[in-house]
């Protein structure tokens, strides 16, 4: 360990724990920018355009009101982030003909002035004021118009945005037979209120916080009060306020800071496009964090159990259900050990493969080129680079190219016999499975660890791949999400939470929010009203 | 150390043993030849054990290729087999011991024997006859591939000459026998032993029966009657008939057993399909005079009937009930006087029922078991109650 600055890469330094959020400014540090607004209209628009310099986007009005003698005023607002209809309409429209108008005598006190247009003339619904240049130029870049009026020292940011966004679409990634077409947009705000929409209580709570000293990302985080435990979301607080970065791109940003353990190959908060599985997380008691300019919403805290699951699970009845959940399990089972199960039996103990099987696959392994270890990590890898290739590809296309490819390469390579029909059905089914898991980060994690098994199983055989899964079962025991075991309900054990677990048992059985999360209100179903 | 140090060293280590340790074991299944069946037989005509190589050992081994027959078409059909297209290799081996013999397989074959599907164990009549059971089958006993679950059979004449026989359906004379095996359900007329019944049957000094298999024409096979095994030799062989009676003293038979009852005062003979099978056999001890009884219960049902047309009444029912039981009596009386007098083989183990019951007074007879087993007084009752009588009544 001499090497000091070695040991930071890839570690978070523990030591950040105590330290506190750094107050940086906003813009540059030489700009002083909690610089309180001042009196001069020439002076504060002197400040913004130093603090603006070189924005040619920012767009500043200048304007009198109340004809060539009246008051000095100015519009300032980043053009392409305002809805300019609104702005002609609603703010030009009202500042420069109205306000003469409801004040003919324009000789008044500039804040008369300013008052006027606050109280009675600006006709947009949400209006703050402004003291100083922080907050202003935060206003300026999030979307608001920002009225400064000679004379007065503060500021009117006026909500006018209206960039181009994408709308409310169906979710691309976790589309589902049954449930609600709409996913998660790429704003904020949208997707706020998509959650409102489904939960329409005062006791959903929603905070906000700009993250990313640069990019200033909004961030919202969202829980019903009385519901979500207290110290859980203190917890998430905590670690979001830890964050320091320039800029936070996406929600995966935020969940690999706030993540337990960052060299888990499991993923231990959940991400989801749907606003029904967010809002059955904050119902569970869970907490929400969701990310401007991204649709992904983050659900803390997650369990292995969680990440299986699927929020059509409890909109068919609940027989079906389980048979999906099972299937969903045997599924993750069979894409994680498969390949490696293949290698350990036909390398090293065929004796376990009944005898005419045995003859069948090695009927249509002689004549083959390379051993059954180097042959599994061939088509495996193929595998995976005929999925990459597909996510490139445009649209349909991709998803064709998954099949087409794997289909003819697959059947070439046999015909070619390079490759066994064995393999590839072993190969083809293990890629099926793969795609049952709802979660593409628990996909993910079983598709990494099915290499790491692969390697054990050329190595050790069956004994490898089951020493393998120890490794991975003992990791999984150890860690947690937020305070919560990740193997719960099984790990440890609590008989009440495998209501919802691999078995899902009637809804209005299920009264009790799951113990693990500690919820304030424990009961989710009514007492005494029983299903008729 | 601090922990992350130690947590490397760890990880150095495991790297370590994965990089050293190698793959050991690590062999893919079509490069090695797996053994379906091995046949053992002495190599000289007379069953000398004096020559220099006493052992031969066939052993069956599937041609891959030429085992799986893909989509119908090409696959070679089944008739007009010549050396060149059957889907098995039969490799016949000398040597001093079976060990050796099997070592001498690297010589004439590419691939490494793998004996973990193993399925049947055949030994041939001279070797059965001359060897000692217990030497020949202790090269499988401590042979870490092979299974004891594999069925040990005996083989009218060479058993190497029963590899090459013909079975229809099965690709392989092994996987024939194997399957074969199975239907000991279906009739009595043949006994399943597994490796480790007959391992433990030696070891302990005990008599057992093993099932015997015999060439039939078109070089079909038959597995039927069972080969007497004394003292770890063939002693002799049961009929079909007389292993049939052998196992309804045991109570092995499954049941679905067919007894044919002549019956003349109806005029008829009757199939007898036998549902259930209780079998007691008890020793006695009167006045240091040992006898047993065994008790039969039976119950049938009418598979057949053939010759008068008449139905049958309640009594005839009865009739048919008694003729039953008295010709199974006089069949398992025949069994029991071969066992006891002919061959003095305790297969039914009857020693080991006086020993449990009686173990002071079984380890004064012990030694002389033989002289008081073949004078044994037993008493055979039979009952058979017919319970249904068929579709028709």
């Amino acid at each position: 360990m001499t090497n000091k600055s070695w040991r930071y890469l890839g570690h978070r330094n523990k030591a950040s724990k105590t330290r506190e959020k750094i107050a940086l400014p906003l813009v540059d540090e030489g700009q002083a920018a909690a610089l309180p607004l001042q009196y001069s209209l020439a002076v504060n628009l002197e400040t913004l355009q130093a603090i603006f310099a070189d924005c040619q986007d920012v767009v500043y009005r200048q304007m009198r009101i109340g004809g060539v003698m009246g008051h000095q005023a100015a519009l300032v607002y980043v053009d392409g982030l305002v809805n300019n209809d609104i702005v002609n309409d609603q703010i030009m429209k009202s500042i420069l003909l109205e306000a003469p108008q409801a004040m003919p005598v324009l000789t008044g006190a500039p804040y008369e002035l300013y008052r006027q247009v606050r109280d009675s003339l600006l006709t947009v619904a949400n209006v703050r004021e402004i003291i100083d240049f922080r907050e202003a130029a935060r206003c300026i870049l999030s979307g608001f118009a920002l009225f400064l009026l000679d004379g007065v020292n503060r500021a009117l940011a006026i909500e006018v945005y209206g960039w181009e966004h994408r709308g409310v679409e169906e979710p691309q990634a976790e589309a589902l037979i049954r449930g609600s077409r709409e996913g998660f947009s790429d704003c904020l705000r949208t997707n706020t209120a998509l959650l409102r929409r489904r939960l329409r209580d005062p006791q959903l709570k929603l905070k906000t916080y700009f993250l990313g000293r640069r990019s200033q990302t909004t961030v919202g985080l969202m829980y019903i009060d009385g519901v979500a435990n207290p110290g859980l979301i203190t917890e998430v607080e905590q670690r979001l306020n830890k964050i320091d970065i320039d800029g936070i791109l996406e929600s995966g940003y935020i969940e690999q800071f706030i993540e337990d353990k960052w060299y888990s190959p499991f993923a231990q908060i959940q991400n989801t496009e749907r606003p029904d599985e967010a809002a059955a997380a904050l119902l569970e008691g869970r907490v929400v964090i969701l990310t401007d300019n991204t649709p992904f919403a983050l659900i803390v805290p997650a369990t292995f159990n969680s990440l299986m699951h699927n929020p059509e699970d409890h909109y068919h009845r609940w027989f079906i259900a389980v048979l999906i959940r099972i299937l969903r399990f045997a599924g993750s089972f069979l894409a994680l050990l498969l390949p490696s199960f293949y290698i350990a039996m036909v390398s090293f103990t065929p004796e376990m493969i009944p005898t005419s099987l045995a003859i069948s696959i090695g009927a249509g392994r002689e004549g083959l080129p390379f051993p059954t270890i180097i042959e599994a990590f061939i088509m495996e890898s193929v595998l995976e680079l005929l999925r990459e290739a597909g996510i490139r590809l445009p649209g349909p296309l991709g998803e064709t190219l998954g099949v087409v490819g794997a289909l003819i390469l697959g059947q070439a390579a046999v015909q070619a016999g390079i490759v066994s029909s064995a393999m590839v059905i072993v190969v083809a089914l293990t890629a099926i499975a793969g795609f049952v898991l709802p979660s593409y980060d628990a996909a993910i994690s079983l598709r990494i660890l099915r290499f790491f098994l692969m390697i054990m199983a050329a190595v050790f055989g069956l004994y490898g791949v089951i020493l393998g899964l120890m490794l991975i079962l003992t990791h999984m025991v150890s860690l947690k999400s937020f305070g919560v075991p990740y193997l719960k309900p099984w790990a440890p054990w609590t008989a009440a939470d495998l209501k919802d677990s691999i078995y899902r048992t009637a809804l209005f059985r299920e009264r009790l929010r799951p113990a693990y999360l500690r919820p304030l209100e424990a009961r989710r179903i009514g007492r005494g009203k029983k299903k008729q | 150390m601090n922990r992350r140090s130690l947590y490397r060293a760890g990880l150095l280590l495991l790297l370590l043993t994965i990089i050293t340790a190698g793959c050991w074991d690590n062999k893919d299944l079509e490069r090695r030849a797996l053994v379906l069946g091995a046949a053992v037989d002495l190599t000289a005509a007379g069953g000398s054990l004096v020559v220099t190589e006493p052992w031969k050992i066939t052993l069956e081994m599937p041609v891959l290729r030429r085992m799986v027959t893909r989509g119908g078409g090409g696959g070679g059909g089944g008739e007009g087999q010549d050396e060149n297209t059957m889907p098995t290799w039969r490799l016949t081996l000398t040597g001093i011991t079976f060990a050796e013999a099997i070592r001498k397989a690297a010589t004439r074959s590419e691939r490494t024997l793998f004996f973990g599907h193993q399925k049947i164990l055949l030994m041939g009549e001279e070797l059965a006859r001359r060897g000692d059971l217990r030497s020949v089958l202790d090269f499988w006993a401590r042979n870490r591939e092979s299974y004891l679950a594999i069925d040990v059979l005996l083989a009218e004449g060479p058993a190497g000459d029963i590899m090459e026989a013909r079975p229809k359906f099965a690709r392989s004379v092994s996987m024939f026998l194997h399957e074969q095996m199975q239907q000991a359900i279906k009739t009595s007329r043949f006994v399943k032993h597994s490796l480790a019944e007959v391992l433990a049957a030696l070891d302990t000094g005990q008599d057992i029966l093993l099932a015997r298999v015999k060439m039939v024409p078109r070089q079909e096979l038959e597995v039927s009657g069972a080969g007497v095994i004394r003292e770890g030799r063939l002693a002799g062989w049961l009929t079909p008939e007389e292993t049939q009676a052998a196992l309804w003293i045991t109570g092995e038979t499954k049941g679905c057993d067919i007894l044919v009852v002549p019956v003349p005062e109806l005029q008829q003979t009757l199939s007898v399909e036998f549902g259930k099978l209780q079998a007691e056999v008890k020793p006695l001890m009167e006045e240091d005079k040992l006898s047993f009884t065994i008790k039969i219960k039976v119950e049938g049902k009418i598979a057949e009937k053939m010759g008068n047309p008449k139905l049958f009444a309640a009594a005839d029912l009865h009739q048919v009930e008694n003729r039953a039981a008295r010709l199974m009596e006089e069949r398992i009386r025949q069994v029991l006087g071969k066992l006891q007098q002919q061959y003095q083989a305790d297969v039914l183990g009857f020693g080991r029922k006086v020993e449990k019951v009686r173990p002071r007074q079984w380890e004064a007879m012990k030694g002389q078991w033989r002289q008081i087993y073949s004078s044994l007084p037993v008493t055979v009752q039979v009952k058979v109650s017919i319970r249904r009588t068929g579709m028709v009544s």
